[in-house]
This record gives structure tokens, C-alpha cells and sequence, in this order.
């Protein structure tokens, strides 16, 4: 299915995927590598996926959030493998009849793949490096 | 029966290995096999309470069936995003 990309996220290509006569909305969401966190400065992160579930979990993820909020059409993408700070991780673009819509569900797809989506981050610090949740 | 307990992230770095193999008398469920990964698998420390088990790319509960041949992982929690 190719949800999970190694490399840069073509973000307009996704806006493109969902850009439509029939929206008045059209939301794009970026998460990016952020350079520092708990007061540590992160180099880099490193994204690892169970990829045959993950695949299947951003699908059904995109769809989930479409239809419950009543959007026209969902595309996502998650990168995988290392991502230099300042470029995302994941992007998610919503194209909707009306605002709340396209928002509420770009936000519901992100909060559910947080949630459930079989990923995994490490932070590489200056003086090492740590899995996001399970602190080793 | 024996099953393959696929591993990522922090379990995976723990065990050293990227699949466990364990024995479970069938008819077996997810919560046999994370009993089977507490008796011989105490290397992966607070994980095994921590990680859900997923059987055939869908999150299991304690009574999923386990058999022969499905594919079995352990999910520490997840920080996608």
C-alpha cells in the first residue's frame, strides 16, 4: 500500500490526492522532528515499523477518520528510518465540505496513529539515544 | 505447538534478537504465549508487562486464538507520529 516511506514525504502530492471540487476545506498537517525535548537536544530521530500491521493500521486509520467526521477523502503518509530534525514524520492532508470537518478529522487520524499505529521513535541525543515510551 | 513472537523497538534491542521462539500446547491463546515470554524471556524486564501482543497484524486480547503458523509480535508502546 505504501503508507510508510523512507525519505522525505512528498506533502503536495498528498494535498494533491485530496484536493476536490467538492471541498471547502482542505487541511495538511506536518509532524516534524523537533530539536529538542525534556531540555535535551536531538541530532535526529529513527522511526521503526512493524510494517505489514502498520500498513494496515494507517489504512484503516485514514479511513476511520473520514468517515466519522464526514471528510471527502484522507491521504497520510509516515516516514520510516532516520529523520533529520526540521522535516516530518508524518503528514496527513484532509479535504472536506467545511472546515471543522477536514480539521477534526486531520487531527483524529494523528491522535489514532500516536495511539495504535505499530512505530516506534528513538531520539539520538548529543550523548546517546532512547525509545520514545519505553525509556531504554 | 512452537510460535514465532516477532519483536521491535526497545524488546527487540533487549532480546538481542529480531524473533523469539516459544512452546505452547494448543489450543493456544496470546495470553499463553506472553505467559510463556514471562518464564523465559525475563530479559525483556518491564516490557512483557507493557507491550500488547499482536496476532496476525491485529491487536490481541488475552483469549485470541494462537495457531500454527499465525504471527505473533510484541508491541512495546508505541510512539509513532
Amino acid at each position: 500500500m505504501g503508507l510508510l516511506v523512507e525519505g522525505p514525504i512528498d506533502a503536495a502530492a498528498l494535498e494533491a490526492e485530496v484536493r476536490t471540487p467538492a471541498a471547502g476545506a482542505v487541511v495538511v498537517f506536518h509532524g516534524t522532528a523537533r530539536e529538542e525535548t525534556g531540555g535535551r537536544r536531538v541530532l535526529r530521530l529513527f522511526y521503526e515499523a512493524y510494517a505489514a500491521m502498520a500498513e494496515k493500521r494507517l489504512a484503516e486509520i485514514a479511513e476511520g477518520a473520514r468517515a466519522k467526521h464526514g471528510a471527502l477523502r484522507v491521504a497520510l503518509r509516515h516516514r520510516i528510518g532516520e529523520v533529520p530534525v526540521g522535516e516530518a514524520s508524518v503528514v496527513i492532508a484532509v479535504s472536506a465540505a467545511h472546515r471543522a470537518q477536514a480539521y477534526d478529522a486531520c487531527r483524529a487520524a494523528l491522535e489514532e496513529i500516536k495511539a495504535t499505529a505499530p512505530l516506534w521513535k528513538r531520539e539520538h541525543y548529543e550523548d546517546g539515544s532512547s525509545w520514545v515510551g519505553t525509556g531504554s | 505447538m512452537r510460535v514465532f513472537v516477532h519483536l521491535f523497538g526497545a524488546a527487540r534491542e533487549r532480546a538481542g534478537l529480531h524473533v523469539l521462539e516459544v512452546q505452547v500446547r494448543p489450543p493456544a491463546t496470546a495470553g499463553d504465549v506472553a505467559a510463556q515470554l514471562v518464564l523465559h524471556h525475563g530479559e525483556l524486564g518491564d516490557l512483557l508487562r507493557t507491550s500488547a501482543i499482536a496476532v496476525d497484524h491485529e491487536f490481541a486480547t488475552p483469549d485470541t486464538l494462537v495457531a500454527e503458523g499465525s504471527e505473533v509480535a510484541l508491541l512495546p508502546p508505541v510512539s509513532g507520529g
